[in-house]
């Protein structure tokens, strides 16, 4: 087991170069491979929760061996709190999305095969402990997402791919700039050469004296923070989302909003605030007042759509909101809420997309005034809905209401009147989330049929097995967390307290 | 070291078997083999294969002796792993567009002896450069790459588009050259010597102003071949009219030779270690007069006006010419640095750019030769018929764009590193943008390939051959572009011997005074 990160990340890359060999008729036997290949990680990942120590703040499970010794680039593999439940997260979506794509017809090898290769990416995203690793991994993410969306997208899907891919490549090569200004400015203190060891690189006290310009490292924080903000996304670099996410295929949504949009917060959780903590302290109202942005302006949007999978977008632009004003909140529960939030946000919206494309399959649209009174014809696939629409609105007893509870709590814990105000002004998000939810679930579930499109209601079927086998999961996951939450806060806690102390220092120190 | 006249000609070898095989091309062809035969082309790759099997005889000779370099016909000519490592980067393009061009019709058809005879004289005036330790020697080796090349561009005679490049390329050459030539003699002129060594010496005591012009005039004749901004008019033109194979090797080891007596030129006469013992430390300049900061403006206006002119290109072709022009001032970021580090990057750079851009010109090759065109609507959905060349296509151009895990990343990265290094934040800031600029047009030509024109189902696509021959040459390129972004560090090791052994002066001659 002294592997289980790499093999993690390596057996998806594996499946697809199995699958390319794969002749290309047999789709079954392709789709199988993958449905192995994006199981062994999520089978691993009970290894991850049995053997995680989770009474301290260290890397986990680690892996290191030097890659290009004359850059100092290391290989290096680890899990820590902040990382662990987003490891896990990310086999467990990735799996149920083979299931999901499990009726692709055109290119399915092709299709499954970038599947497979992006859970590598993201899965090294999370695992990764070298600053060039994680920027690889985070940039090899890319080329199978355009493709996956740019492919087997819908109408809009050449454009949603190109700003999509153009979007975060901005951001990150301004993320490489910045990776090499702290390179040649940080020396390892144990070998005295320059590094891009993470770890390292958060030790501000080898750090200081060497890259303390103040204007540079707030130069610095902005590079790393946009290229994460894009990620989020955060207004206003969010414009990316909407397209990107109505023209992906469903399974693609999934992986998108699910998981994609957590390494934004991520990155920041790992990189930005830990390498410059001072400026993160002076920048925290900032990141609120984006968090709140987000939050309003995410629930707003969301309410003026009809379009139901655009409807699901904004509601991750609302959702992602939260994280930001608990991370902003520099607090303890405020970074627990924001990490708790990642995690749920990913199961809660996984399963909205799934549901939006289980309707989609069977009448081509998504035109919320265009139903009515489904209720009646597909019960259980209501109850489904109505169940996600509730866990996404934060109904008590589901897990979103824990996070965004622990993000209020966080942020008013933060305790400076500026803080405060935005904390009670985020507080309208959950009022609007629950209205735009609400009025959705009436429009499209309740009342009399349409009128107008009956043509649409001849479509209309039950849920089928494979779509309730992708959802149950997801279902047990919500309820567990809503009601227990301690085994997943345990994990991350000790990390995230870890991290708050250190960041709380930095904030009187310099 | 001054060595014997014999044992001089041993460390020639790669250069005399080059032009053996040059003459044996230009007989076989005399005897005129039976079309079809290929025999002159396989000549002409077997004797490239041979050269290149010298040019690692030299660097195993060089190595056995303990030798950094040798300086051959009374120092007008140096062996050093510097130049050997674009001699065998010329090489191994001249090689790769010689097995291209084998297979190629209409070259054969226009005469195949003309051909490679021409190409191989270009790869020995490559050579020839890449040594080069003297303003005259200098000359005739970038007379002897240029004049076969303006022939090679026009090579289709009928065909009013290579004519016109041709004639194009003649006419800006002659102009970049005759620019050079007067820099040059000026540098003659008040250093009294012809040796890169004795001008380093003298170039102190020249005032900004008049070394200002020299080498405004030297870069023009540099500019041209590299296609720097703004010398680089005549790329898109004649890129776009020449065969493909000729653009392939004008784009690829013209410019690195291009580049090796850029390097070899300026950081020899303008510049000099800052602790002789350590090339790969940082470098002062010699009597500056600011040309790091005018190269870095050349730098910054060659990549920006290559990307934004390729935006709106339809020729792929004309395109991937605008490319090349970016990636021309991509390379001069490791120029301007002044430190060993960034003539390391340079190196790498260019190694690595050589395999993606032929690859990505070998793709155009292929789709022509298969029945498809040079346009870009010619591409439409060609990554569904022809699977294996959509995705080789796709990662040269992802490469060129600089996304990992492809070797053109990791160009970039130490490119941008050696910027950081020395403090030109700004500077790397600016390419850094370019890059990500530069997608948007290279996944034009994906978009293309794959997401156009995507048949319903596997049953509705019609197989697009390319034949296993060109597909082979493709996984040629493909392999070190993908695996040289996975594992570099043997790349890197060359890169930086080639480096660290040398681009230094030959010591100086009892009684002569260095003067800075």
């Amino acid at each position: 087991m002294n592997h289980i990160l790499s093999l993690m990340t390596f057996v998806p890359l594996l499946g697809a170069a199995i699958i390319i060999a794969l002749p290309r008729q047999k789709h079954e036997l392709v789709k199988s491979v993958a449905a192995c290949a994006a199981g062994i990680p999520l089978f691993l990942s009970y290894f991850i929760w049995k053997g995680f120590d989770r009474t301290t703040a260290a890397m986990q499970f680690v892996e290191r061996f030097d890659w290009i010794p004359m850059f100092h680039i290391q290989y290096s593999m680890g899990i820590d709190g902040i990382s662990v439940t987003m490891v896990m997260l990310t086999a467990l979506i990735s799996f149920i999305c083979i299931f999901a794509s499990w009726n692709i017809e055109k290119g399915v090898k092709g299709y499954f095969a970038l599947f497979l290769l992006l859970e590598t990416g993201m899965m090294g995203v999370f695992c990764a402990m070298d600053f060039f690793l994680f920027y690889v991994f985070w940039e090899v993410m890319l080329l199978p997402m355009y493709f996956l969306i740019g492919i087997w997208g819908g109408p809009r899907k050449e454009y949603a791919a190109i700003k999509f891919f153009m979007y975060t490549l901005v951001g990150s090569v301004l993320m490489l700039v910045v990776m090499l200004v702290f390179y040649f400015n940080v020396t390892d203190p144990a070998t005295h050469e320059h590094t891009f060891d993470l770890l390292v690189l958060r030790n501000q006290d080898a750090n200081s004296g060497s890259l303390l310009v103040n204007s540079v490292r707030f130069l610095c924080f902005i590079g790393l923070f946009v290229g994460f903000a894009i990620k989020v996304p955060m207004f206003p670099f969010h414009t990316w989302l909407p397209d990107a996410h109505v023209e992906a295929p469903t399974a693609i949504s999934v992986i998108l909003a699910g998981i994609l949009l957590k390494m934004g917060t991520y990155g920041m959780f790992r990189i930005a605030f830990p390498l410059l903590p001072d400026i993160a302290n002076d920048c925290a109202w900032w990141i609120g007042l984006f968090g709140l942005i987000n939050i309003v302006y995410g629930a707003l949007c969301a309410m003026a759509q009809d379009d139901l999978k655009k409807l699901v977008a904004y509601s991750s632009i609302s959702h992602m909101g939260y994280c930001l004003l608990g991370m902003g909140a520099m607090t303890t529960a405020g970074f627990n809420g924001a990490m708790l939030q990642m995690f749920n946000h990913g199961t809660i919206t996984s399963m909205l997309f799934l549901l939006v494309g289980v309707i989609y399959e069977r009448v081509h649209h998504r035109w919320i005034s265009r139903f009515g009174g489904l209720a009646t014809m597909v019960p259980v696939y209501t109850g489904f809905v109505t169940f996600a629409f509730f866990a996404s609105l934060g109904l008590p007893g589901l897990s979103g209401f824990i996070s965004e509870a622990m993000c209020f709590i966080g942020a008013w814990q933060n305790g400076t009147p500026a803080y405060l105000k935005l904390t009670i002004l985020a507080t309208s998000g959950i009022l609007l989330g629950a209205a735009f939810h609400l009025w959705a679930l009436q429009r499209m579930f309740l009342g009399e049929k349409n009128k107008i499109y009956t043509e649409q209601y001849h479509h209309v079927t039950e849920i089928n097995g494979r779509e309730i086998f992708c959802l149950v999961p997801l279902v047990i996951v919500i309820l567990w967390v809503g009601v227990y939450p301690g085994p997943l806060l345990d994990m991350m806690n000790v990390s995230l307290s870890d991290l708050q102390a250190f960041m709380a220092h930095y904030k009187y120190n310099h | 070291m001054q060595l014997g006249v014999v044992e001089n000609l041993s460390y020639f070898a790669p250069e005399i078997l080059l032009t053996v095989v040059i003459a044996a091309v230009i007989l076989v062809d005399l005897t005129k083999p039976p079309p079809g035969s290929r025999l002159v082309s396989r000549l002409a790759a077997t004797g490239l294969a041979a050269t290149l099997f010298m040019l690692i005889l030299s660097y195993a000779e060089l190595e056995l002796k303990q030798r950094t370099r040798v300086f051959l016909f009374a120092d007008t000519f140096v062996v050093d792993p510097f130049g050997l490592f674009f001699k065998t980067v010329g090489c191994v393009c001249a090689f790769l567009v010689a097995l291209f061009a084998g297979n190629v019709r209409r070259i054969e058809a226009h005469g195949e002896g003309e051909f490679y005879a021409l190409l191989l004289t270009t790869t020995l005036g490559i050579f020839l450069m890449a040594g080069a330790t003297d303003l005259v020697g200098l000359v005739v080796a970038i007379e002897t790459l240029s004049i076969p090349s303006y022939v090679l561009a026009g090579f289709y005679k009928k065909d009013r588009a290579s004519s016109e490049a041709s004639l194009k390329y003649v006419l800006f050459g002659a102009t970049a050259s005759g620019a050079m030539l007067f820099g040059l003699s000026y540098f003659y002129g008040l250093a009294g010597t012809t040796s890169f060594a004795g001008i380093a010496q003298r170039m102190g005591s020249i005032d900004a102003l008049t070394a200002g012009i020299m080498l405004g005039l030297v870069l023009v004749g540099f500019g041209f071949k590299i296609s720097a901004a703004p010398f680089h008019m005549w790329t898109p033109d004649v890129y776009e009219g020449a065969p493909t194979a000729v653009t392939a090797y004008l784009s690829t080891a013209s410019k690195a030779g291009g580049f090796a007596v850029l390097i070899r030129f300026f950081y020899n006469v303008l510049a000099r270690p800052e602790n002789p013992g350590d090339p790969m430390g940082p470098w002062i300049p010699i009597g500056d007069p600011g040309w790091t900061q005018f190269v870095a403006v050349l730098s910054v206006l060659t990549m920006t006006i290559g990307n934004l002119a390729a935006y709106r290109q339809t020729n792929v072709k004309r395109l991937l010419a605008y490319s090349s022009i970016a990636h021309a001032g991509y390379i001069l970021l490791g120029f301007i640095v002044l430190t060993g580090a960034g003539l390391m990057a340079m190196l790498f750079y260019v190694a690595v750019y050589v395999f993606m851009n032929l690859g990505a010109f070998l793709t155009v090759i292929a789709v022509s030769e298969a029945g498809g065109g040079e346009e870009l609507s010619d591409f439409r959905g060609l990554g569904w018929r022809a699977p294996f060349l959509g995705v080789a296509m796709g990662a040269f151009l992802f490469s060129l764009t600089g996304l990992p895990p492809l070797s053109g990343f990791v160009g970039k990265v130490y490119l941008f590193a050696a910027l950081i290094d020395q403090g030109w934040v700004w500077l790397a800031v600016i390419a850094a943008l370019n890059s990500a600029v530069s997608l948007y047009y290279y996944v034009r030509v994906v978009k293309t390939m794959w997401l156009e024109g995507i048949p319903r189902n596997d049953a509705d696509v019609i197989p697009f051959r390319v034949g296993s021959y060109n597909g082979f040459l493709l996984a040629v390129c493909l392999v070190p572009t993908i695996l040289f972004g996975i594992y570099w560090a043997p790349l890197e090791r060359l890169a930086k011997y080639s480096v660290g052994a040398n681009v230094t002066q030959p010591a100086p001659k009892a009684g002569a005074k260095p003067v800075h």
